[in-house]
């Protein structure tokens, strides 16, 4: 019998984008079709998986290395929502030791016991810090670990900034078996104003990318995270449930990731700028196109 | 077998931890504290074996207190572990000055260390901390910025100066391997112009020349470009005023050296008149009988010099100045910045040579040996070219096989020294001048 393929996607996203919530929704609508999924926060904050566990915290690989000194990767793995396996890196307090370092360490823990191989796993997905500040936070995209990248961006210039240094980073480890790009969460997307979602979609062209999902902003969300559950699980059918599983659908049928074309420092402040005096433009009334066009 | 194009290369110096733990194992009773792994202290000090044999000391090598981080310090940061360590090397370890150092690991991790000494304050005896992340700089950084450290933590600042007492510096225990030798000739030289000396270094150091360090008048820096920073530094902090020279070698340098000295600090003519007549004399009367050998040996040779910045061109001015020899090239070894090579370039060209050397800096051993090869006519097909011949090759170990390749005579002088120990000798001032010329002669009779 062939070996199953364990799908191991990584997620990656500004602080504070939406990251986590919208890996947590594309867990447990892919557990509800019926795959076999972890979900792997590599954040120090350690609440990726909690709106999987009725907004609970569980203990993380690193607090276990600290106390115990010696891990058994079990006892890091914890059940949530629909049978999802959730597990939390860690990491130590702000401001002291190297949160990159433990990354790297809690991910090869898993790895070297090879814990996703004995749970049959049909999907890992590692939701990650994604402004990629050091090697530790790159090691999901490095050979090896994760096959798609995915990052969650919303139109706001430092959130795509951070997805273009991730980008930065995918492109730098393309050449030697890393992950590969699969495209763009677009997040908090208003559908009935035009540029929020023009701006994202001039991104990923200008990068060679594409679009996955846009998820656009939803109280449904907000109340479903304020009482600890994801939206596919608090309101399984709600409108925004749905734009997930749509979402879940997309990722099953990815498969072939591509190497980005970042922008670089220049190329970013001029394609800012641009869209910066376009949106001023258009609020304030400004007709830009020529008279015949009228 | 054919030598590749990129060898893994020998090191020539080690890291910015590996010059201040050489540099501490030498101060008088004075105990490094690592925070690192602990592979830094075990593998810097057995570098230090490189220095001719310069072994342990009075707390180094497997005896350095170290934390030896794991791999959760590194996580969640290691500021209690060295807490920890700290307090239990006063328990176990008699030492009267104690440094704290970091390593690249901790460095990186950004571990508070000053705040965790700061915290244990008051401690039993004086603790000095330094950040020594070996990516910092190599070993002679390392020395300067503990000197420096040591003046702004621990040396009492004096109001009133002795105007007769000195400080030497510029030369790194170990990797500057005749230092004793050389710091031993000094101080007895200027002992007898009557001046007090502190090398802080040498056997008969104690703490006390370290405490007093701040009444010297005067800071003597051997090095041109090893530890001036520190002395420009001294000078704000403690007042006082520095001298850069370099190791003096044989008569006619040490005359000079001598006679600076002497100025700088008011020593009468007559004094120094006095002893120069007796040293020259003393230094010719043995020049003087080994002459009949000289001249029956083919003494005059080209020589190539391989050595570290502070090194390098007093070695090489001996050679030309003071015995008459043809150095051919010069070789500076360390990994200077372009403002360090002008600085040393332009002392370099202030040397009255009979014949100028080329100066080149270089630390590959492979590139320095392919560098005259490809330069010098006598390895091109033509035998009609003149050639570097006799030669002698003054460099350190390594520098073994590049003698080979001239045919010539080889002595070591420079780290890593690994063919002979280097105990009491030195090659600086008139008994220093006296070895080295021992030394190159017996090395041209060897074979015989």
């Amino acid at each position: 019998m062939a070996e199953k393929k364990i799908k191991q996607i990584a997620i990656y996203g500004k602080g504070g984008i939406g990251k986590s919530t919208t890996t947590s929704n594309l867990s447990a609508a892919l557990s509800d079709m019926g795959y076999k999924v972890m979900q792997f926060g590599c954040d120090p904050k350690a609440d990726s998986t909690n709106t999987l566990r009725d907004g609970s915290y569980i203990p993380t690989v690193l607090e276990l290395l600290r106390d115990k000194g010696k891990v058994d990767a079990h006892e890091a793995i914890f059940e949530g929502y629909n049978g999802i396996y959730c597990v939390e890196a860690g990491g130590p307090a702000p401001g002291v030791g190297c949160a990159g370092r433990g990354i790297i360490t809690a991910v090869q823990l898993l790895k070297q016991q090879k814990v996703f191989e004995e749970l049959d796993l049909d999907y890992v997905i590692y939701d990650v810090l994604g402004d990629v500040v050091c090697g530790g936070f790159a090691v999901p995209i490095r050979e090896g670990i994760a096959q798609h990248v995915f990052t969650v961006s919303s139109s706001d210039f430092m959130a795509i900034y951070a997805a273009n240094n991730l980008f930065k980073g995918i492109q730098k480890y393309s050449n030697s078996g890393g992950a590969l790009l699969g495209g763009v969460i677009a997040n908090s997307v208003s559908l009935d104003s035009g540029y929020q979602r023009s701006i994202i979609d001039d991104f990923v062209e200008r990068t060679k990318t594409q679009v996955v999902q846009y998820v656009p902003r939803s109280i449904t969300v907000t109340q479903s995270e304020l009482s600890g559950k994801t939206t596919i699980e608090a309101a399984p059918d709600s409108k925004q449930a749905g734009v997930y599983r749509e979402l879940a659908q997309r990722v099953d049928e990815h498969t072939e990731s591509k190497t980005p074309n970042p922008l670089t420092p220049q190329e970013l402040r001029e394609w800012a700028a641009k869209w910066s005096d376009q949106i001023l433009a258009a609020e304030s009334g400004e007709v830009r196109q020529p008279a015949e066009s009228i | 077998m054919a030598i590749c194009g990129n060898p893994i290369e020998r090191p020539r110096f080690s890291c910015m931890l590996g010059g201040v733990l050489a540099t501490i194992s030498a101060l008088p009773k004075t105990i490094p504290i690592i925070h690192g792994a602990q592979g830094c202290g075990g593998s810097l000090s057995q570098g230090l074996m490189l220095g001719g044999a310069f072994g342990t000391g009075y707390a180094g090598n497997s005896a350095i207190p170290s934390t030896n981080i794991t791999e959760s310090d590194v996580i969640f940061g290691g500021e209690d572990r060295l807490r920890e360590e700290i307090q239990g090397v006063f328990e176990v370890m008699k030492g009267d000055l104690f440094v704290v150092t970091t390593a690249c690991m901790t460095d990186i991790i950004g571990d508070d260390a000053k705040a965790v000494v700061d915290s244990l304050t008051p401690l039993p005896k004086p603790v000095v901390f330094l950040e020594t992340g070996g990516f910092k700089g190599n070993s002679y950084y390392g020395y300067g910025r503990l000197i420096e450290e040591l003046f702004l933590q621990y040396i009492p600042k004096a109001e009133k100066k002795d105007p007769k007492a000195v400080n030497i510096f510029g030369l790194v225990p170990g990797y500057d391997p005749f230092f004793r030798g050389d710091l031993d000739e000094l101080k007895r030289l200027l002992n007898a112009l009557g001046l007090t000396v502190n090398t802080f270094i040498t056997n008969d150091q104690t703490q006390e020349n370290l405490l007093r360090a701040g009444e010297a008048s005067l800071n003597i820096m051997l090095s041109r470009v090893y530890g001036v920073d520190a002395a420009k530094t001294i000078k704000e902090s403690h007042g006082i005023d520095y001298f850069v020279t370099d190791i003096p070698i044989g008569a006619a340098a040490t005359e000079v050296f001598i006679r600076d000295v002497a100025a700088k600090l008011g020593v009468a003519q007559q004094q120094t008149d006095d002893l120069l007549k007796a040293e020259i004399r003393n230094y010719y009367m043995y020049i003087d009988r080994v002459t009949d050998i000289i001249a029956d040996t083919d003494f005059q040779n080209y020589v190539v010099v391989v050595a570290n910045a502070t090194q390098a061109l007093p070695y090489t001015k001996y050679l030309d100045n003071e015995i008459g020899w043809l150095p051919a090239y010069v070789f500076i070894t360390d990994g200077l910045d372009e403002d360090q090579q002008a600085l040393l370039r332009a002392a370099f060209d202030e040397i009255a040579f009979e014949t100028k050397p080329e100066l080149v800096f270089e630390t590959d051993t492979f590139k320095i040996q392919q560098y005259i090869e490809q330069k010098n006519p006598q390895f091109l097909a033509d035998e009609y070219y003149p050639t570097i011949s006799p030669a002698f090759v003054l460099g350190s170990t390594i520098e073994r096989r590049l003698a080979e390749v001239l045919n010539g005579v080889f002595l070591s002088v420079s780290y890593p020294i690994i063919n002979r120990v280097v105990i009491s000798k030195g090659y600086a001032g008139f008994r220093g001048g006296l070895n080295l010329f021992e030394d190159l002669i017996g090395a041209l009779l060897a074979g015989r």
